[in-house]
């Protein structure tokens, strides 16, 4: 039932489902140019029908039991397998704990119905500018660790995106786990994002904060999505941080600094000025809230 | 390709013969002749399509059919069991939480997925909840109540 429309189809392919990752590896291998991996199928899904993806084979990969991995080790950090669902993540309770900033990110990210079908690494994987993994995972140096039949390597979070919809995944690789680190003792975070009810964010900021009453230890980092092409950490205004002033004063000066070096894009979503006014805002809120001025 | 797969919808094995890039929303409509599946949107967005597949509601047009092969899939036909209607959908009877009820088999799926596993979700969780569905006549209020009202049923089991 088409109604005549090609958005409400999707365009044909042969739908291959490996049940272990040496069988996925080996056809990827092989037929790396015509094949997408599907995970959720929620974004290659809907891709698909608006004709923006075409494709031989599509290779599901729930069947691939290594995949499902959800495991929190202490000093190693949680790993979080191709196929693991957002909602599967939510019900770990060291998400909250530990990854706050991924947590806030999870939590509002698409919808809960959506939720049992989506997965982290595929919201990565897609690099659309608006998705929300890559800011909260940048807080806590995540890596995404890919496998090919040339062997595995672990990919920075902070190099994985290069552009829109692009990742740094060669054809031939497939993305098992993203790992991410055990966080400093007593470190907080949080994340925001800025968007219309369930739809793409247009503005993000991701925080975490380590020492907050040290200046010598202290530790802020702010990473940003959905603003530019690429997610972006604020390296400038993370170094304002280690002065011993009071607070209030080095929040102004972060801001300044962030106005200055974090440059928005103007998109289909909002201008460049909104965002820039939206930054700003978030920026404010999410470092009082953290370091509690 | 051609795929044989087989489904237990609404307690009753069904299979049917279909292509690599039939979405389960087609193939539970037209090939299984399940229509509370509501076709609207077709891109995850309204979520009208919900069935709970596996006890987990989700959104069936983004979802192949190939890929949904041994499932165990609940819609609004079934969920009262033997009965023709479940407490909560007699619950939204009793609230008039619909209008034009093209979003109501969405609705009560979901609420019914919340309920079982959160009876006692607040105000605030129920309409977080049920963010991923759209009512065009926008009867959420009485949505709302009568999901708040129906939780009893379920605090019982």
């Amino acid at each position: 039932m088409s109604f005549g429309s090609p958005y409400f189809t999707v365009p044909k392919f042969e739908y291959v489902k490996p049940v272990t990752l040496k069988e996925a590896i080996e056809f990827l291998s092989q037929h790396a140019e015509d094949t997408k991996v599907m995970a959720g199928g929620v974004g290659l899904l809907a891709f698909m029908k608006e004709r923006l993806i075409d494709c031989k084979y599509v290779m599901d990969i729930k069947a691939i039991r290594e995949l499902h991995e959800l495991k929190y080790e202490k000093g190693r950090g949680l790993t979080i397998g191709a196929a693991v669902t957002l909602a599967e993540l939510l019900e770990q309770p060291v998400l909250k704990e530990k990854y706050r900033a991924l947590y806030d990110a999870v939590k509002n990210l698409s919808d809960p119905n959506l939720r049992n079908r989506s997965t982290l690494l595929g919201d990565l994987c897609e690099a659309i500018p608006w998705i929300d993994s890559p800011a909260p995972l940048m807080l806590f140096d995540a890596q995404v660790v890919a496998k090919s039949a040339r062997g595995e390597r672990k990919i920075k979070i902070h190099d994985f995106i290069k552009g829109a919809a692009e990742n740094a995944l060669e054809h031939d690789e497939l993305a098992v786990s993203v790992l991410v680190p055990d966080p400093v003792p007593g470190a907080a975070s949080r994340y925001i994002k800025f968007s219309r009810g369930t739809e793409f964010s247009i503005a993000s900021v991701g925080a975490l904060v380590v020492n907050r009453d040290n200046p010598a230890k202290r530790v802020v980092r702010l990473t940003y999505g959905a603003i530019n092409v690429l997610p972006i950490e604020a390296f400038e205004a993370e170094k304002v941080f280690r002065q011993s002033k009071p607070i209030n004063q080095l929040i102004s000066e972060a801001l300044a600094v962030v106005g200055r070096t974090v440059e928005p894009v103007t998109d289909v979503l909002g201008t460049a000025e909104y965002r820039r006014h939206l930054i700003q805002v978030q920026t404010a809120a999410i470092l009082k809230e953290l370091l509690g001025s | 390709m051609t795929h044989r797969v087989t489904y237990k919808v609404n307690g009753v094995t069904r299979t049917a013969t279909i292509e690599d890039n039939e979405l389960l929303l087609d193939v539970l409509r037209d090939r299984m002749g399940v229509k509370s599946v509501k076709a609207a949107c077709w891109r995850g967005e309204c979520g009208l399509c919900t069935a709970l597949v596996n006890n987990k509601p989700v959104k069936t047009c983004l979802v192949l059919g190939v890929d949904a092969d041994g499932s165990e899939i609940v819609t609004a036909e079934g969920l009262g069991g033997d009965e023709l209607l479940s407490p909560l959908q007699k619950s939204f009877v009793d609230h008039g939480a619909l209008q034009c009820g093209f979003c109501t088999p969405a609705f009560v799926l979901t609420a019914h997925h919340l309920l079982e596993t959160n009876p006692d979700a607040s105000e605030d969780e129920i309409k977080e909840y049920l963010s991923g569905v759209i009512c065009r006549c926008g009867t959420y209020f009485q949505i709302v109540e009568a999901v708040k009202d129906a939780a009893k049923h379920y605090k019982k089991k």
